[in-house]
């Protein structure tokens, strides 16, 4: 009788916790469901209301995105400066991060205060400053300065992350590697940079995120319009001029495929990267 | 430091070494730039070059803090901060919970979530705002369908009820990241914790409370900074929503530092609030940092 | 060690922010732009043109037959349509010298004026001495944008491109079928009018997308206007007549009064002014009130167009005295920055000659026919830029936004935001104080 209680519990347990998740899934993709009907509509049919089935499967609104917004060249551009800027966060801010972790300088301190205040300012307060720099460097139209910028406003937020996860790791782990003769770089490397993969992942997709999808700075730094980012391209869609709205739902829609791809090639590795977290940790 | 031995000081060289990089772009891209701002919210200017910078002191800290348009951003922000802790906190937990559980489909439902943050601010933007019309809005639709055509009113344009569906279409789309964070922290408990738990007889709920969420504790601290200073900060989904209108009802401070800045062309003012912003952020992450969280050690 | 560098920092953060940029003396320059050697000179335009748009090209035409006609010059455009972004990106680039464009597009008013007040905008005077038949290029409409004389600075700033007036369009089959006849809607009043006959009958007579504010701000402008004259423009601007005056309370009171009535819109505050355009452009509603740019906006596929429904009328007078005083002139005019390299000045002044010579101008009116700062000469145009034009010609005077002719650069933000509080609900007191209370503010 209690074991068959038990058991009705634990079911019923596992059912609840099932409807959660599948909750969360569905108020997850609605909105997505509905922008990609919107995207197959004319401008009257949205009009009449969006949580409707198209009444012809229009997809002009594609090619029509695709011819106005440059939207494979602007898509391939993106992805090349949020790749970088990803690699070279985490390429800068792992060391470190680090070094602020596990070593005891007293200068150190005052390093992390510096990112955390990083991590902490509004991006349109260093706008003009940032324009003088570039112009002083004539950096116009460069992808590795606005990498660079992208860098730097990632960072701070970086550095924070790995040092919170690093500084909760166990020590004895490094301790043994110094024994054994390791030297920081290769504790680094062979040792932490595999265990810190979760939280890698974790600040790379919002590197990631954003490298792709920045605005701002991308309208000032880059003007030539072979070299436009998504965002900047997606502009001609939003302009006070247009008026026609299944083109920019087509926009969102394939926008979103590319990072869809990546987060589903990425996939894998945060899962093994996991996997390795509970089994060293 | 010079007087200690030369292993010390090639180890202090090292780490020097390891952070000097992100110290320098930091510093180039970032510090320099607040530097100007904070000597331009000393100033009056009109931000266009060449013309004189007129030092006033500390007029526009005193204007900035004297004016309601500030402190009604200063609200919004405060929202921002009490839906993090309230809505996104506990959701992101839960559905950290749920996909490091034993349920079948993780892989699936873990994806499904992170999915509206892989949008981008913009595009989440857009999308909300359309479903958000009062005229032709799903939500709009569903409460005629409802019989409820009474409830429907301007949504993003009523004071309060607009920055508030920002927030929520805010933790939206940061509820699957979040989790993110948390499942990293989960996943890192050693599994020994976890058998030792359960013969204990510490399972469910009790567990999560008594084992799983302190043992992530490091995980509420990451959330909690990010959360405060991103609420702070808060522009992207602001200004793709409601562009802080109608007549800044629904900005937020670095909205309101943008529009100062670059509509009205008030650059010291527009300083004043970045340099208030900045150290407001710092204090409260320091305060995070250092009081509630080194305390429990 | 560590403090050294950071003062270091600090010096040079010092430095580079308040240093000055000492500029190039030219004693003698050159007026004669077409006689000149150009090798490997560029230039970059900042604009808002939009290359999803049917201009876009026609844009992109004109630089690209530029750059054949004068290979030594290289032009390079920043384009952005969106507003908000367009005039951060403005605001950036004209922060510092070294970033400024060579020829920027604005609309005029108090923004121009902070450049043309600090000496960063060419002076086009000695120009047109050089090229007088340049000048006959220009018909008078857009005269309002290149001149500066009400801020205290004398000669000719810009080159006119656009013209607008302010219009009210009608849907013919809706009035038709509610019996209103388009000719009798002469006044305010007999708009009202019209408008209570629609509610009535269950039409909408506006949808305005006040989610954009400059909706009623236009709407303000022009209300003004046609109630007390062009010249209110000067006295508010000059302050002599307040924002929380009777005169002033009045207008907010008008557009107060159509807002409660239902006539402006049922969700004003929701649309924005392209969702305005396409309830009008589908037979949502049977009126709006927009800049004559709609009129050779993309129709394409639109019955209403292609049947020849939609028409222009000019704005409704208040008091009958001000009939012909409207809300219009210049719309575009580019401006061109004296980045202090002769070279560069020379070659945009040249492009500018070009874009606004006559066949440059006829093309591009071809392909979009709304109303210019320059003659055209070619009777291409659809049906509704022709009413459109009739009508300017009629106008007796214009204005632009009323905010423009103020000092302070806030003030079209300021009235505009304080004017989306009518769809809010609040009171002209309200709007009024709300106005004066960040005058007070921002002084």
């Amino acid at each position: 009788m209690s074991m068959n209680k038990n058991r009705f519990w634990r079911g019923l347990k596992k059912g609840l916790m099932y409807f959660i998740a599948i909750f969360a899934a569905m108020v997850t993709f609605f909105p997505l469901i509905v922008t990609f009907l919107s995207s197959l509509k004319t401008n009257e049919e949205i009009l009449l209301g969006m949580f409707s089935w198209p009444k012809v499967w229009n997809f002009g609104n594609y090619p029509e995105a695709v011819r106005a917004a440059n939207a494979f060249k602007a898509i391939g551009n993106s992805l090349f400066v949020a790749i970088a800027t990803l690699a070279v966060t985490v390429i800068i801010a792992m060391p470190g991060a680090y070094a602020i972790a596990r070593k005891n300088y007293s200068y150190l301190k005052a390093v992390y205060i510096l990112f955390m205040a990083g991590v902490m300012v509004p991006v349109h307060c260093t706008l003009v400053s940032v324009t003088k720099i570039s112009s002083a460097l004539g950096t116009k139209n460069s992808y590795i300065f606005l990498i660079l910028i992208y860098t730097a406003f990632n960072l701070s937020q970086a550095v924070f992350l790995f040092t919170g996860y690093i500084s909760s790791l166990d020590k004895g782990l490094d301790e043994a590697a110094k024994i054994d003769g390791c030297g920081d770089l290769r504790i680094l490397v062979q040792i932490l940079l595999p265990i810190c993969k979760p939280i890698i992942a974790t600040e790379a997709i919002l590197v990631f995120i954003y490298g792709y999808s920045e605005l701002i700075f991308s309208l000032i730094l880059i003007t030539d319009s072979t070299k436009y980012t998504i965002s900047r391209a997606m502009l001609n869609f939003t302009s006070n001029f247009t008026t026609n709205y299944g083109p920019q739902f087509a926009f969102v829609i394939m926008s979103m495929i590319p990072m869809l791809v990546i987060y589903l090639i990425l996939h894998e590795k945060v899962e093994a990267g996991m996997l390795a977290g509970a089994v060293k940790g | 430091m010079f007087f200690k031995s030369a292993k010390y000081r090639k180890a202090f060289l090292k780490s020097l070494l390891f952070v000097l990089p992100g110290v320098i772009i930091t510093l180039v891209f970032v510090i320099y730039p607040v530097i100007n701002t904070a000597w331009l919210s000393l100033n009056s200017w009109n931000g266009i070059g060449g013309s004189p910078i007129k030092w006033v002191g500390l007029q526009n800290y005193i204007k900035t803090l004297t004016s309601v348009k500030f402190w009604n951003s200063m609200l919004n922000a405060l929202y921002f901060v009490i839906g993090g802790f309230i809505i996104l906190m506990p959701i992101a937990f839960g559905l950290a919970l749920l996909v490091t559980s034993k349920l079948k489909g993780t892989k699936f439902f873990k994806a499904a979530y992170l999915m509206p943050v892989m949008l981008g601010t913009t595009a989440v933007g857009l999308m909300w705002s359309f479903m958000l019309n009062a005229n032709f809005g799903v939500l709009a639709q569903f409460l005629k369908a409802i019989g409820h055509s009474e409830w429907i009113i301007n949504w993003l344009a009523t004071p309060t009820v607009n920055i508030w569906c920002v927030v929520l279409v805010n933790e939206w789309m940061y509820a699957g990241y979040n989790m993110l964070i948390f499942a990293a922290g989960i996943v890192a408990i050693p599994d020994d914790v976890h058998e030792a738990a359960l013969l204990d007889g510490c399972t469910g709920i009790k567990k999560v409370i008594y084992i799983t969420a302190p043992l992530c504790k490091n995980m509420f601290m990451v959330f909690s900074v990010l959360c405060i200073t991103g609420c702070l900060k808060a522009f992207d989904i602001v200004w793709a929503m409601t562009n802080g209108g109608p007549m800044d009802s629904s900005a937020t401070p670095a909205v309101l530092l943008y529009t100062q800045g670059f509509q009205y062309k008030l650059m010291g003012r527009s300083g004043s609030i970045s340099i208030i912003l900045l150290v407001l952020g710092l204090i409260l992450s320091l305060l995070l940092n250092n009081v509630i969280f080194k305390e429990r050690d | 060690m560590k403090k050294k560098l950071l003062a270091a920092v600090l010096a040079a953060a010092m430095v580079a922010s308040t240093g000055c940029v000492v500029m190039a003396a030219d004693g003698d320059t050159d007026y004669d732009v077409e006689n000149r050697e150009y090798k490997d000179v560029t230039i970059t335009l900042h604009t808002r043109w939009d290359a999803a748009d049917i201009t876009g090209t026609l844009y992109q035409n004109i630089v690209d037959g530029f750059m054949k006609k004068y290979p030594g010059i290289k032009v390079e455009s920043i384009n952005i349509p969106t507003e908000s972004e367009w005039l951060n990106s403005e605001s950036v680039l004209m922060a510092d010298k070294s970033s400024m464009p060579n020829i920027i597009v604005e609309y005029g008013g108090s923004r121009v004026a902070g450049y043309v007040q600090e000496d960063l905008i060419v002076d086009m005077d000695p120009y047109y001495e050089q090229y007088p038949e340049w000048k006959e290029r220009f018909n008078s409409i857009g005269d309002g944008m290149t001149d500066y004389t009400a801020y205290g600075v004398e000669g000719t700033y810009g080159v006119p491109w656009s013209a607008y007036e302010v219009m009210l369009f009608y849907n013919e089959d809706i009035l038709n079928e509610n019996g209103i006849d388009p000719a009798s809607l002469k006044s305010w009043d007999d708009l009202m009018d019209a408008c209570a006959k629609l509610k009535e009958n269950g039409v909408q007579p506006f949808e305005m997308g006040e989610k954009d504010d400059y909706r009623f701000g236009h709407l303000h402008s022009v209300l003004n206007y046609k109630t007390y004259g062009c010249e209110i423009a000067e006295k508010l601007g000059s302050r002599e007549i307040s924002y929380d005056g009777e005169e002033e309370k009045k207008i907010y009171d008008m557009i107060k009064d159509a807002v409660d009535k239902g006539y402006l819109g049922t969700n004003l505050l929701g649309n924005d002014d392209g969702q305005e355009r396409s309830i009008f452009n589908t037979g949502g509603c049977a009126f709006i009130t927009m800049g004559t740019w709609f009129c050779a906006e993309d129709h394409d596929a639109l019955e209403l167009f292609d049947s020849q429904k939609v028409h222009a009328i000019r704005f409704p007078y208040v008091d009958e005295k001000y009939e012909f005083h409207d809300m219009g002139g210049g719309n575009e005019a580019y401006y061109i920055v004296d980045t202090g390299d002769a070279d560069e000045v020379a070659a945009s002044v040249l492009f500018m000659k070009y874009m606004t010579s006559e066949d440059v101008v006829n093309t591009f009116y071809e392909g979009y026919p709304a109303p210019m700062s320059v003659n055209v000469t070619t009777e291409a145009g659809d049906y509704l830029t022709a009413e459109a034009n009739e009508i300017i010609a009629e106008t007796k005077e214009v204005r632009g936004d009323i905010e423009n002719y103020d000092s302070a650069t806030h003030m079209i933000n300021t009235v505009r935001q304080a004017l989306q509080g009518i769809a809010m609900g609040n009171s002209s007191d309200e709007v009024g104080k709300t106005i004066t209370d960040l005058i007070a503010e921002y002084e």
